[in-house]
C-alpha cells in the first residue's frame, strides 16, 4: 500500500481493520492495539494517517492575526448601530416607518458588495445615510464611492421600492488585499 | 491593537459580561476587545477568507450587542459567543455567491513569527477544508482547532452527542482524504 497516494480512508485492510478505524485510534491517540503492532498494512496506514493529522495539528497551532484596524470598525460600527432617524416610506395606503437599524443594515449589506471596501459605522439621520469605509490601497476611491452609491441605491430600490436618500461617504482606512 | 497591548488588555470577567448584559457599552467593548481574535479566527476557518471573515464577525458582534440583554448565563459566554458565531458563519456560507476563493492564512498576513513550515500546514488544511460541507467544517473546526468537548459542539450546534460524534467522524475522513495530495 502506498504510504502517500491512494489511500481509500472507506477501505478495509486485508486484515479486516478498517481505515477510518485507524484514524480515529490516530486522532485520539490510543495507543497501537496487539494486532496494529504486528501488522505491516496497518503500521503503514497508522503512519500515513499521523503525518496527515500532524498536519492538521500543526495548523491548529499556527496563529491567526486579525486584519488591521478591525476593531476600530467594530467599535464604530457599534456606536453608530440603532441610532438615527426612521425613515419614512409613504404608498398608496399609508407610511411606512423604517427604524435606523432596517436602514443602515441594508446599506452595509451593499456596502460590502464592493469587493475594495470594508463598511465601519453606518447612520441614517436627516433625511441622509453617512458610511465610514476602509477602502483597499491602491483603489480608485472616487470609483469606490461612486460603486458604494451605486449599490445602496440598488439594494434600497430592490428591498424597499425606493430611491436612495443622499449618502455620504468618509472613508477613514486603507487596507492592503487579502486581509491585514 | 499591537500583541503587546493585547496581551496588557485586562480579561473581561464575569462582572464584565454581567454589566454588559445591563447595556453597558464600555464592558461589552472589552467583550470585544478580548473575544474579537477567537470570533475572527472560527469565522475564517468557516468562511475560508479574510473579506468574509470580516463581515462575519461584524454581524456576530451586531447581533450580540442586540442580543446580549437575553443572555441568562446557562451557559459560558465564550459557548454563547461560538454559537452566534457559528450560526453566523454558516449563514454567511450558504447565502454567499458560489465559487468565492478561500484564502490560506499567509493570504491573510501575519506577523507573528512562525515558521514557513507551520504557515505552509496552514495553508494546505486552510485549503483542504473547502472539501467540506459548511456543517462538517465547522464541526472540525470546533473541535480540532478550538479543542472544545463533544458536550460544547453539541450545545454549540444544537445536536445530539451521537450527531456530533457521527458528523465529525466524517469530517476528519473527508479532511484527510484532502490532504492527500499535500508534501
Amino acid at each position: 500500500m502506498s504510504a502517500s497516494t491512494g489511500l481509500a480512508l472507506d477501505a478495509t485492510l486485508p486484515c479486516g481493520t478498517d481505515v477510518a478505524d485507524l484514524l480515529d485510534d490516530v486522532i485520539e491517540n490510543r495507543p497501537t492495539s496487539p494486532h496494529a503492532q504486528r501488522c505491516l498494512d496497518c503500521q503503514t496506514v497508522t503512519r500515513t494517517l499521523g503525518g496527515r493529522w500532524r498536519t492538521v495539528r500543526a495548523a491548529a497551532r499556527a496563529p491567526v492575526p486579525e486584519p488591521a484596524g478591525l476593531r476600530a470598525r467594530l467599535v464604530a460600527a457599534l456606536h453608530a448601530d440603532g441610532t438615527g432617524d426612521p425613515l419614512r416610506v409613504d404608498g398608496e395606503r399609508g407610511t411606512l416607518l423604517l427604524g435606523p437599524r432596517v436602514v443602515t443594515q441594508l446599506a452595509r449589506r451593499a456596502a460590502r458588495q464592493v469587493t475594495v471596501v470594508r463598511p465601519g459605522a453606518v447612520r441614517y439621520t436627516e433625511g441622509r445615510l453617512s458610511i465610514e469605509v476602509a477602502v483597499r490601497y491602491g483603489a480608485d476611491i472616487d470609483a469606490a464611492a461612486a460603486a458604494v452609491r451605486d449599490r445602496i441605491a440598488r439594494e434600497l430600490a430592490d428591498q424597499l421600492g425606493i430611491a436612495a436618500p443622499g449618502v455620504d461617504i468618509s472613508v477613514t482606512d486603507v487596507f492592503v488585499a487579502g486581509g491585514a | 491593537m499591537t500583541a503587546t497591548a493585547q496581551m496588557l488588555a485586562p480579561a473581561a470577567g464575569p462582572e464584565t459580561v454581567e454589566s454588559a448584559c445591563a447595556g453597558d457599552r464600555a464592558a461589552f467593548e472589552q467583550l470585544v476587545a478580548q473575544y474579537t481574535p477567537l470570533v475572527f479566527r472560527v469565522a475564517l476557518r468557516i468562511v475560508g477568507n479574510a473579506a468574509d471573515a470580516e463581515d462575519c464577525v461584524q454581524d456576530v458582534w451586531l447581533a450580540a450587542w442586540r442580543s446580549i440583554g437575553r443572555y441568562r448565563g446557562q451557559a459560558a459566554f465564550s459557548t454563547w459567543l461560538y454559537r452566534v458565531t457559528t450560526n453566523a458563519a454558516l449563514m454567511l456560507v450558504r447565502r454567499r455567491r458560489p465559487a468565492l476563493p478561500l484564502d490560506g492564512l499567509s493570504d491573510v498576513g501575519i506577523d507573528t513569527p512562525v515558521s514557513i513550515e507551520a504557515l505552509a500546514a496552514a495553508d494546505a488544511v486552510q485549503r483542504a477544508l473547502r472539501a467540506l460541507t459548511s456543517d462538517q467544517r465547522a464541526v472540525i473546526v470546533l473541535r480540532e482547532f478550538e479543542d472544545l468537548s463533544y458536550d460544547q459542539i453539541a450545545t454549540i450546534l444544537d445536536l445530539s452527542m451521537p450527531a456530533v460524534r457521527s458528523r465529525l467522524h466524517r469530517a476528519r475522513i473527508e479532511l484527510c482524504r484532502a490532504l492527500e495530495d499535500w508534501r
